[in-house]
């Protein structure tokens, strides 16, 4: 009950000393010159990197639909114009599906003949992008549009993998391997976003954004067997992931206003 | 005068170094063990699962049979002992620097050589009591035979392996139409009198 209250006076606070400022101001429109913005979306991949191959648990970028939260700041140099810095916590925590997924597949393709042990320095992995871009900005007095276009880096990891295949009633051992025969940790990022909002005080506006994330991916498997007696190594296959990577992440954002401009030049 | 000064500013200087190296000085006093390779045995192992198992059967599988070396160690009494003492500063311990380990165990004896012989008619290159080492591979690296003379030469540090085991697999069947083995295991040193170990299996 306590906590209730102290958090009505405490919105309570914040409304008013916005209307008290509201009332020196003479509009809201174009004002602002410094925003502060967290955001909370789903990011949704559009189109991914895999190819449909074993290899594909071995990268940690997810592929599937997740709750990533972002921050941003916009400092508007013109009026019409701003640029911003933009921070979003990507993961991936599908370690253990990939692991299991691994030693499954390796089992069924291989487990008749031989004895199958599966191996890939999986792990659970936090990558933060970051992007930096330009802002365009459409406001009224109680609403506002912005168009953005930014740029930024994606970065992730491409493990290696292994499998140990102990020939059944043999003393043969072979492994099979899957190497990056060009390893590509970073991927130039394009981001087109538009965020739209409406302004529910001076200081505090709430928003919904979209935006769509474009790279390349660029690297290279090779699937290799090695003989442990003969210590021969054969090159079996190479799988290249050059895909076009499309995302679109749709998020809420609440902006705080952390300066104000009257006299933009045009 | 100002040559004074120099020496001088070199003699103040030594005691200076001195305390630089005493705080990476680790001046333990190491103990200097050895060992011997006191005992050796062999037993047939079956690799036909995922891991090679040693067994009392007499009848094995050709394509997946091994044979296994277990050397026990023994220390010696304690013979050196190595102390480092700066000249000017005790040592203060400051920070580490890679410090060798309190006690070390060096081998005692040196091992030669190791050699696989068999004394049946292995196939049509190898008649009875032919060397067939090139046969046999370490398990589970697939290295020579001949690497073991590395490992029963090796200097531990901190702490000696007592009992150690080395699975070599024959990498080679036999011919089919023999069926009865007996393979001599020969252990060769520098300063003492062979070790010979002796199996017998059937391979099937």
């Amino acid at each position: 009950m306590k906590n209730i209250t102290i958090f009505i006076c405490l919105l309570f606070t914040v409304f008013l000393s916005n209307r008290v400022y509201s009332q020196e101001e003479t509009s809201s429109m174009y004002t602002n010159r410094f925003q502060l913005k967290v955001e909370g979306g789903l990011n949704i991949p559009l189109t991914n990197m895999n190819q449909n191959k074993i290899t594909d648990y071995f990268i940690e970028y997810s592929s599937e639909s997740k709750f990533v939260p972002s921050l941003s700041a916009i400092w508007f140099i013109r009026k019409r114009f701003g640029v911003e810095a933009d921070l979003k916590f990507v993961y991936f925590n599908d370690k253990e599906v990939s692991a299991n997924k691994f030693q499954q597949f390796a089992s069924n393709e291989y487990g008749e003949n031989y004895f199958v042990k599966a191996s890939s320095p999986i792990s659970n992995n936090f990558i933060p992008v970051v992007s930096f871009g330009l802002v365009y900005r459409i406001e009224t007095e109680h609403f506002y549009f912005y168009p953005k276009f930014s740029i930024g880096i994606t970065s992730f990891y491409s493990n290696w993998g292994s499998i140990d295949l102990k020939e059944k009633n043999t003393n043969n051992e072979y492994r099979i391997g899957y190497t990056q025969g060009k390893i590509a940790k970073d991927n130039f990022t394009i981001i087109p976003a538009l965020t739209m909002g409406y302004k529910l005080s001076n200081r505090f506006w709430v928003d919904l954004n979209l935006k769509t994330s474009f790279f390349r991916s660029n690297f290279t498997y090779e699937k290799t067997l090695t003989n442990f007696y003969t210590k021969e190594e054969t090159l079996i296959e190479q799988i290249p992931y050059k895909k076009n990577v499309f995302e679109t992440y749709v998020s809420f954002g609440v902006t705080y206003v952390l300066s104000k401009k009257n006299n933009y030049k045009n | 005068m100002k040559r004074k000064y120099i020496v001088l500013l070199i003699l103040l200087s030594l005691p200076v170094l001195d305390v630089f190296y005493a705080c990476c000085n680790c001046d333990t006093n190491t103990e200097e063990k050895f060992y011997v390779n006191s005992g050796f045995l062999l037993k047939n192992l079956d690799n036909s699962g995922a891991e090679p198992q040693e067994t009392q059967s007499t009848n094995i599988n050709k394509k997946a049979y091994g044979i296994r070396l277990t050397v026990n160690r023994e220390s010696l009494t304690f013979l050196k002992k190595q102390t480092n003492q700066p000249l000017f500063s005790s040592s203060a311990y400051a920070f580490s620097c890679d410090c060798p380990p309190e006690v070390t165990y060096d081998h005692k004896e040196v091992v030669k050589d190791l050699k696989i012989i068999s004394l049946n008619d292995f196939n049509g290159e190898k008649p009875a009591n032919s060397d067939v080492t090139e046969y046999f591979k370490i398990y589970k690296k697939y290295s020579d035979i001949n690497d073991i003379v590395k490992y029963l030469n090796y200097d531990f540090g901190y702490k000696l392996k007592e009992t150690e085991y080395f699975d070599l697999l024959l990498m080679v069947p036999p011919a089919e139409a023999n069926i009865q083995h007996q393979f001599k295991v020969v252990i060769t040193f520098e300063n003492r009198l062979p070790v010979e170990l002796l199996t017998t299996v059937n391979l099937i």
